[in-house]
């Protein structure tokens, strides 16, 4: 706590760091399965193991500046909750893809989500009317995209 | 000469030819604006639209849609950071940074203005050099793209900013992904776990569109949420002032010639030729902190170079009859339709319909750049929709505009993923653009480097000291690593 | 306000629920889909956007095309085999539905699907440069035995149909190429007509530009007849060897669709077949304009998936 804060280790990068240093060594082992192939006709291993190596290479560079303090950047999720509403809301819109009636569920996705950041009911269906009604003149009559 | 020049000229000036144009151009505008729609996809579904008409007036319209949306795809890579095209990946880098501080018009103008610059000095090329630079495109092959994109892969530490170890880690990812699918060479099927929908590889403007569009609306919400929406500023002027003019020139010419390059050599197209253009442009500038941040240069550079690499393309099409990038190849098709092989032959036997394309694509081009300059002050205007309705659109957009490329719900999933994984990584302070240049540059250099070892049958330093454009390649790749370093050293 | 709110609501969602209700009158009451299983802008688009267009003034209903690609066309190919059997989702069937199943990238093939009729066909051809020293196919053939492995001959693609044109080759001339595989026959030709190797294999219009203009030169097509477009090149059955897996066209449905359907569906293609357009299209792309009905296409696509199930397997093993 009281240590400058220089020497604290930072704790983003040993993070990111780590799950880098982690892709790296799935990559190196997984492209090691693959076939590998012969110096004149390499196989399908030869690249995704030279990036692995390199990613483990890279990934404890960062690890090594990280635990001596020298970056600065912090990782902060600043209003976590309204990102997971507006995610989630995203995801459910998609889990229903595909299964029919695409405007209405559409326009109720948008308003939802207008809704959820607050804005009025009346705001809300507005917008995500006119939303849905550009999308569909544009993609669904215009180009025939098959929306369901 | 000028008997074809002008007969040329005069098998165009129709009011049914311009017509057809300046319809293209509208539609290559819609096409190229909206992320998910790239040029490509607006020029193959409108082919068949041209079947019944003749072969000047189809052209037009076709030529219309590639020439309109590469400067369009710039306009919501400007006002909201999303890429609208592939090609101008580098155009949101300056463009958006530049419309926050509220200079949107500006972007805007830039854009529309040296769009055009980019074109028309490309189309110059295309006019009176076409051969030279046709033939040097064939100079190309597995050796020399494998040096092109190891010089490509170098420039992710310059468009990392100062976070170079995470940026090229972040680039080490996009090549990671690019492996993802049938392997290029052997077709062995890899890190597809089973399922057919990834054979072919993670599409990459869906990622794009989750790693600019939908991230950028999580950070976004992250940033400004609960904030007071800062009043509307002016919207400032459209056309750059004298000063400006001259800061941007050299940038501009750089750009141009850059991305008429990159754009012949077939199977690099805009988008790695604006990179290459931003980050020379970057290297050699004076004001070297502001790129990225809402530099004019780095704007002029991009905006010339994604759009030179449009007359590059066509000539390598024209000449050759091999296209230069994936909207020139979908043009073969319908020239084909009309009776119209290009080829060597095409230009000793059709001198007149050579110059035909040429003066389309210029009158295109000042067409364009007329829709953008009127267009400027409107769509900048845009940014003064309320935050939350604008999250909304660009979600609803991508997501439908991810689905509508290949008709498949993996590509809207592959969209949202990549959302959520851009947003954590700009979180953790992560640099994205290394990760787009990997994604680009991972399958060309891959097959390349495996092709040019079988021909030099497993012999590394005959690859790599195969022909002069390697070794070029090679030394360019060692400065812009070795570079940065060396001036860190001289400076502490 | 609230209240305002919600009727707003409720009339955006009556709004968007106007969806297009038609009657069903007999067949085609509505707008036929047609699933191309390759990218727009390649052949395949071409071939099923110029048909849909012709077969759409006969059924007097808008044919929409659609791309699916991935996979060779597997996907394309499993998600019209899933579709109901009604007549309104068509498909695409290119050579690709006879060899998906032995590549091993879905279950489908010829025997689940519903075979309308086959439109063209695009033999290979094997190209080098004006100022390659070989003369002729018998010329080459005794350049690769001499050195097996020397030669370096590219293709379109490790498991396209050029490349197993290619293998086709090896085998029934017992010689040994090496092989430079692209993505796509433009990339091969350019790397052909750029020195970077000695011979290239594609569709006979793919190369057509560049051989009418003195830059490449035909030494042989792998097929039975003789190519329209190049009357003068001999063909490998000509010459003694008894191979060529030319590509072709074709379209198909969902197995189940009733027969007077199917009957309706075969003369619109086969109005669309005979009408000068397509035979125009034809000569402009270099395809063979070549007819199958039901019946014929289906022995015939049946008999490919057959000989491709047999052939690729043993082919891939000889190029290792």
């Amino acid at each position: 706590m009281s240590e400058p804060a220089s020497a604290v280790p930072n704790r983003t990068d040993l993070i990111v760091g780590g799950l880098f240093l982690a892709l790296g060594v799935y990559l190196t082992v997984s492209a090691s399965m693959l076939p590998s192939g012969s110096g004149g006709l390499p196989g399908a291993g030869f690249f995704p193991r030279g990036v692995g190596v390199a990613t483990v290479l890279l990934s404890v560079v960062l690890l090594f500046n990280a635990l001596k303090g020298t970056a600065t950047s912090r990782f902060a999720l600043e209003h976590g909750r309204v990102i997971g509403g507006v995610v989630g809301l995203t995801f459910v819109y998609l889990l229903l893809w595909g299964t029919g009636l695409f405007a209405l569920r559409t326009f109720v996705f948008l308003a939802l989500f207008l809704r959820f950041l607050e804005q009025s009911w009346r705001t809300s269906a507005t917008v995500a009317g006119a939303l849905t009604a550009t999308i569909a003149a544009a993609f669904q009559y215009g180009l025939r995209v098959s929306l369901e | 000469m000028t008997a074809d020049l002008l007969t040329g000229l005069l098998a165009i000036l129709q009011w049914k030819v311009l017509g057809f144009l300046a319809v293209g151009v509208l539609l290559g505008a819609v096409f190229g604006a909206l992320p998910g729609l790239t040029a490509t996809m607006g020029v193959a579904i409108l082919t068949p639209l041209t079947f019944w008409v003749s072969a000047e007036q189809g052209l037009a319209m076709l030529l219309g849609i590639y020439c309109g949306a590469i400067p369009a795809g710039g306009i919501p890579a400007i006002l909201i950071n999303v890429p609208g095209t592939p090609a101008s990946i580098a155009t949101a880098w300056d463009g958006y940074p530049l419309a926050q501080k509220g200079h949107a018009g500006l972007a805007l103008g830039i854009n529309a203005l040296l769009s055009a610059v980019g074109q028309l000095t490309s189309i110059f090329f295309l006019a009176v050099a076409a051969f030279p630079i046709a033939s040097f495109a064939l100079r190309f092959g597995p050796a020399e793209y494998f040096g092109l994109a190891l010089f490509g892969i170098s420039l992710m530490a310059g468009v990392s900013g100062e976070r170079v170890g995470k940026g090229m880690l972040a680039g080490m990812l996009g090549l990671a992904l690019a492996t993802v699918g049938l392997d290029p060479m052997t077709a062995y099927p890899r890190y597809t776990f089973g399922h057919s929908e990834f054979l072919d590889g993670i599409a990459f403007v869906p990622v794009m569109i989750g790693l600019f569009g939908l991230a950028e609306v999580l950070v976004q919400i992250s940033e400004r949420w609960g904030k007071v929406e800062p009043a509307p500023g002016k919207l400032g002027r459209i056309w750059p002032d004298a000063a400006q003019w001259k800061r941007m020139f050299v940038p501009m010419l750089t750009g141009a010639g850059i991305g008429t390059f990159v754009g012949a050599v077939p199977a690099a197209g805009g988008d790695i030729g604006s990179v290459i253009a931003w980050e020379q442009t970057r290297r050699t500038s004076r004001r070297k902190a502001e790129f990225g941040k809402g530099s004019l240069e780095g704007l002029a550079a991009s905006c010339a170079a994604c759009n030179g690499a449009i007359g590059g393309a066509m000539t390598t099409m024209l000449t050759l009859g091999i296209p230069g990038d994936a909207p020139s190849a979908v043009l073969i098709g319908a020239l084909l339709i009309h009776g119209i092989q290009p080829g060597p032959l095409l230009f000793r036997d059709h001198r007149s319909f050579i110059f035909s394309i040429v003066f389309l694509m210029a009158f295109a081009a000042i067409l364009v750049m007329l829709v953008g300059l009127l267009g400027a002050k409107p769509l900048a205007r845009a940014l003064r929709i309320p935050n939350p309705w604008l999250w909304a659109g660009i979600v609803l957009f991508g997501t439908v505009g991810s689905y509508a490329l290949n008709n498949a719900v993996v590509d809207v999933w592959a969209m949202f993923f990549a959302g959520i994984a851009g947003f954590l990584l700009r979180k953790a302070d992560v640099p994205l653009g290394p990760l787009v240049l990997g994604l680009i540059l991972g399958p060309m250099m891959e097959s390349n480097l495996r092709r040019a070892l079988i021909l030099s049958r497993g012999d590394w330093l005959g690859t790599l000291f195969s022909s002069p454009i390697v070794v070029f390649f090679l030394a360019a790749t060692l400065l812009s690593l070795l570079l940065p370093l060396l001036k860190k050293r001289r400076t502490t | 306000m609230r209240r305002g709110g919600w009727r707003a609501l409720i009339v955006g969602v009556a709004l968007s629920h106007v969806s297009c209700h038609q009657e069903e009158g007999p067949y085609p009451s509505k707008e036929l889909k047609l699933i191309v299983q390759a990218s727009p802008g390649g052949i395949s688009d071409t071939v099923s956007r110029f048909m849909a267009a012709l077969i759409e003034k006969d059924l007097g209903v808008p044919v929409v095309c659609e791309n699916k690609p991935g996979a060779s066309g597997a996907l394309a190919f499993s998600y019209v085999a899933r579709r109901a059997p009604d007549g309104y989702t068509l498909g695409h069937a290119p050579v690709e539905i006879a060899v998906v199943r032995a590549l091993g990238y879905a279950d489908v093939g010829p025997d689940n699907m519903g075979l309308i009729c086959l439109v063209s066909k695009i033999p290979a051809v094997l190209v080098v440069r004006e100022d390659a020293p070989w003369n002729s196919f018998e010329e080459f053939l005794s350049a690769a035995r001499r050195e097996p492995g020397r030669l370096i001959m590219a293709h379109s693609g490790t498991g396209s149909i050029w490349h197993f044109n290619s293998l086709l080759m090896e085998q029934a001339a017992d010689v040994r190429v090496t092989y430079l595989p692209y993505g796509g026959s433009s990339q091969s030709l350019a790397s052909l007509l750029g020195g970077h190797v000695d011979a290239a294999i594609a569709g006979t219009g793919e190369a057509i530009a560049n051989v009418q203009a003195g830059r490449l030169k035909v030494l042989a097509v792998f097929d039975k007849a003789r190519s329209r477009l190049y009357p003068e090149a001999p063909t490998s059955y000509e010459l003694g060897y008894e191979f060529g897996a030319p590509a072709w066209s074709g379209f198909f449905t969902p197995v189940g669709v009733p027969e007077e359907i199917l009957d309706r569906l075969e003369s619109a293609f086969h109005k669309g077949f005979e009408s000068a357009e397509w035979t125009k299209l034809c000569e402009e792309r270099g395809m063979e304009a070549v007819y199958m009905g039901r019946d014929e296409f289906r022995e015939f696509a049946l008999e490919q998936a057959e000989f491709f199930s047999e052939e690729i397997p043993r082919l891939l093993t000889l190029e290792r």
